[in-house]
């Protein structure tokens, strides 16, 4: 979790930055797995459900960014808000799936896995767990970090000039993104559409 | 409960506190929507449901001055019995009528100041979700659903800050080309957005973690719930997990709050408009750490009167808050948060320590409610000044007395109000109330956080009389006499603009004239909500009692020692700040200048403790170099040489099967011929 967002934190192509993101959010979905506990897992696969979602609307945001700007580098960006507000906004909801910030589906992915993790650790006694539990809420901190980074270096600042005349991607693109975004928020202000399916079942498997 | 009212499910009685939160973000929602109409609308959207939100807030204050609460839940997370809630005790009430006609006065200020922003639909966005999450903290019945606000403050602020994300030179705050132990003290608003939710969201995962560890063990969000049965409490204690939990959500109160050490973000949050200064300092974000406290502080004495220790709980609050009670000299109304907030979390910090529970809280809720009149004006003032002036350099400014009277005028109404002028302002009654709980708790500390509180009383004056001077009196400044000798009429600012900051100076002196009455009514609310909900009678602590309630009579309630130092600080400050800033008897410059130990205060202080770049250094500057190194030397050089391996290897037996593959079918038939006569080999053998 922390080495892939450290990783991206350093990445100028957005493409690879958003792959070492997976990378650091799967350590985070097998680190749900782990606490072997109903809501923990329940919260890995909430998060499983929620990063496709953030995910998608990033790299779409990419796609949308690539097909209007015709580059990947994020150095060679800025400014784009004002240019591509409908991107920028459902990139903006993405990243805050990714980073766990209610009201998104992400936050309800990520506290009830926690939770969980913090419940094994407690009922087992075990320091390793809790350790664990620690550091899994600082690589939170690092996700925000080179979220919000990325964000700011992509849509914020000053538009160089070459960029004077980008326009907002066609609604095939922008269409989608909408909808993904809606859905996400959706799920984050009231998980039990999902969450009435899933708590049940773990609860059978891990037999409480 | 003396006469509480639980429902379960949205009903009717319960809709005026929905309301208060629901109000500001259905605003928020159908801003855009508006804007598609008319973008000048959309300012008018959202002062008109800021100001249903502020009325519905006040259907709640009987409720508060009778006791009486609305706790009303409404099913949310089913499978893990999670319910979301409206709890509007007296405490609530208070809070949610504080936040809403403030930020609704802050609105109308808004229509004057953003008129003509090209972004307007985005700025009453994000002020109308401000505003609602602030009061979805205040009314929610439990940590979840309060997180929810948190983190949306946190967002909102986020926003807020960068909001002119074209980082304009104009827009940046710091001083170009300065820097601090090697790093630039100069920020861009995107930056100062980035750094201000990144300091909060640190505080958040504390708070994160304390509020799961105590799920883990009550098996409930649900405040009521927490102080009905008090189970877990002990189980918590006894495998010494309370405290850490307490002082995790601590954490997530000292990130918003902007304390020691997480206080840096608040100074470059600057960088917004503004109005939205106005509403993090006075109405929303850096109150809600306060509230936060607020709303634990009276669950965790009680825990104390069931015998289980939290001295150090408070005695991290207390502590947190007389070390950030150290204001700077400069960028003097952010640091002056800073340090107010710090009073508030003493008084509450304090409350703990001492016999009188309800002393400190009513010190520390009057002091949160005299600072939001007072901040929120001078703020709004500040903002109209820079407006005009456009330059928000004091050094640019001066002698505006005779241009802008009434600006001027108020902003000495709000400013006194701040230094704690005595006996008509609600600042030297809420101060004062502070200096009686310090003064009066039985704690070995007492003494030095009441020396500590004094000197910044000292200093608040001083550095308040100060900004006035150099804005309002001595000559004009350069700056100045260009803009006029340009033909720039130097002018008052507009109604919308003044009025709003108006209305709430006055205030200050209207509610200061009347302060001990004040005082003493909001000490009754709150001594009989915290018996009836928490069972803290005043009297009742860690020791025994020999007085009665030290605030009972009219009179009685001042306390002789704590007035005396109040009215000497306020003296001292005021006469400093008179002689170097108003009367210019000295020049400030020369004096810091003359002694090399003024000269390193100084510099300290302008360098900002050097915390500012230490924390950079140590979270931004080095992980990013430990980062890159490990991208360049570990990543690309042991990983990528590692995957080289199966590679390579593929590569080789590829290479030697090829070879094998000739093609020519003479030497198939050679190499046919010689395994034959292996076989036959072998099999002779």
């Amino acid at each position: 979790m922390i080495y892939g967002g450290l990783m991206a934190l350093v990445q100028d192509d957005i493409k690879k930055l958003f792959a070492y993101s997976s990378i650091s959010q799967m350590g985070y979905i097998i680190f749900g797995i782990g606490s072997a506990s109903a809501l923990g897992l329940s919260g890995a696969e909430m998060m499983f459900v929620s990063h496709s979602l953030g995910k998608v609307l990033l790299f779409m945001m990419v796609g949308a960014i690539v097909l209007q700007v015709g580059t990947r580098s994020i150095t060679k960006m800025g400014g784009l808000a004002g240019k591509m507000p409908i991107t920028a906004v459902c990139a903006t909801i993405g990243a805050l799936t990714i980073m766990g910030v209610p009201p998104t589906s992400g936050f309800m992915a990520e506290w009830t896995m926690f939770y969980g993790s913090l419940q094994t650790a407690i009922q087992q006694g075990s320091i390793i767990r809790m350790v664990a539990f620690g550091l899994g809420l600082v690589a939170t901190v690092i996700t925000m970090a080179y979220v919000l980074w990325m964000i700011k270096r992509v849509f914020f600042g000053k538009l160089p000039e070459n960029l004077e005349n980008t326009r907002e991607a066609n609604w095939y693109v922008t269409g989608p993104m909408m909808v993904l975004a809606g859905f996400t928020i959706v799920i984050g202000i009231y998980p039990d559409i999902f969450f009435n399916q899933i708590i049940p079942f773990m609860k059978g498997l891990v037999g409480v | 409960m003396a006469t509480g009212s639980f429902e379960f499910g949205l009903s009717a009685t319960a809709l005026n506190a929905w309301a208060i939160w629901i109000l500001p973000f259905v605003a928020a929602v159908i801003i855009p929507g508006v804007a598609k109409f008319s973008k000048r609308a959309t300012g008018g959207v959202a002062v008109a449901f800021a100001l249903a939100s502020a009325i519905s807030a006040t259907t709640l204050l009987p409720l508060a001055l009778g006791n009486n609460e609305i706790h009303n839940q409404i099913s949310w997370i089913s499978s893990i019995g999670l319910k979301a809630g409206i709890l509007a005790d007296p405490l609530a009430a208070l809070m949610s009528n504080v936040v809403a006609w403030v930020s609704f006065l802050i609105f109308v200020y808004s229509t004057g100041y953003m008129k003509g922003d090209k972004d307007i639909t985005r700025f009453w966005f994000w002020m109308a979700f401000f505003v609602g999450s602030m009061q979805l903290i205040v009314l929610s019945d439990n940590f979840l659903q309060l997180f929810f606000g948190w983190e949306g403050v946190g967002l909102a602020s986020y926003a807020l800050v960068g909001f002119w994300y074209r980082d304009k030179k104009k827009d940046h705050v710091g001083i170009e080309g300065r820097t601090v132990l090697g790093l630039v003290d100069y920020y861009s608003p995107t930056h100062s957005g980035i750094k201000a939710f990144i300091m909060t969201k640190v505080g958040d995962v504390m708070m994160l973690a304390g509020m799961f560890l105590i799920f883990a063990f009550a098996g409930t969000f649900g405040f009521r719930e927490l102080i009905e049965n008090t189970n877990w409490a002990t189980t918590m204690s006894s495998q010494h997990l309370l405290i850490p939990a307490a002082v995790l959500l601590f954490g997530g109160a000292i990130g918003k709050s902007a304390q020691f050490p997480l206080n840096e973000w608040l100074l470059e949050a600057m960088t917004g408009p503004t109005a939205v200064s106005a509403l993090i300092h006075a109405a929303t974000m850096v109150k809600a750490g306060v509230f936060l406290v607020a709303r634990l502080a009276p669950l965790f004495f009680a825990l104390a009167a069931i015998g289980i220790n939290m001295d150090q709980f408070f005695e991290v609050v207390a502590w947190v808050g007389a070390g950030m009670v150290h204001p700077e000299i400069k960028k003097v109304l952010a640091y002056s948060t800073g340090s107010q907030i710090g009073y508030m979390m003493m008084a509450l910090g304090i409350a703990g320590l001492s016999r009188q529970f309800v002393d400190g809280y009513t010190a520390g809720f009057f002091h949160l409610i005299s600072h939001a009149m007072f901040k929120a004006s001078l703020f709004m003032a500040a903002g109209s000044l820079l407006h005009i002036v456009g330059s928000r350099f004091m050094t640019d400014m001066g002698g505006l007395r005779r241009h802008m009277k009434k600006t001027c005028a108020l902003m000495w109404a709000a400013g006194l109000g701040l230094m704690g002028a005595p006996f008509i302002t609600t600042g030297f009654w809420s101060k004062d109330a502070i200096f009686a709980a310090v003064y009066q708790s039985a704690n070995t500390w007492a003494l030095p956080i009441f020396v500590l509180a004094l000197i910044t009383a000292v200093m608040t004056t001083f550095y308040t009389t100060r900004m006035i001077g150099m804005v309002f009196f001595g000559n004009k400044s350069k700056h100045v006499e260009e803009m006029e000798k340009e033909g720039y009429h130097i002018h008052e600012a507009s109604p919308s603009m003044w009025i709003p900051y108006g209305i709430l100076a006055v205030l200050t002196i209207g509610i200061g004239v009347i302060g001990l009455a004040f005082e003493h009514q909001l000490h009754d609310i709150f001594a009989q909500y915290l018996a009836s909900a928490f069972g803290i009678k005043s009297g009742i602590g860690n020791v025994a009692m020999e007085s009665q309630s030290a605030l009972g009579g009219l009179l009685e309630g001042v306390n002789p020692v704590a007035l005396i130092s109040s009215l000497s600080a306020f003296a001292i400050g005021f006469a400093l700040g008179y002689i170097f800033y108003i009367g210019r008897f000295a020049d400030p410059v020369k004096f810091v200048n003359s002694n090399i130990f003024f000269y390193a205060i100084h510099k300290f202080f302008l360098n900002r403790w050097y915390l500012n770049a230490l924390i950079y250094w140590a979270f931004v500057v080095a992980p990013l170099y430990f980062a890159r190194g490990i991208y360049r030397y570990f990543e690309n050089f042991v990983m990528e040489g590692f995957n080289l391996v199966p590679e390579k290897t593929m590569m080789g037996g590829a290479r030697i099967m090829q070879a094998t593959q000739t093609g020519i079918s003479q030497s198939y038939l050679y190499i046919f011929g010689a395994g034959i006569l292996i076989v036959v080999l072998l099999l002779l053998i």
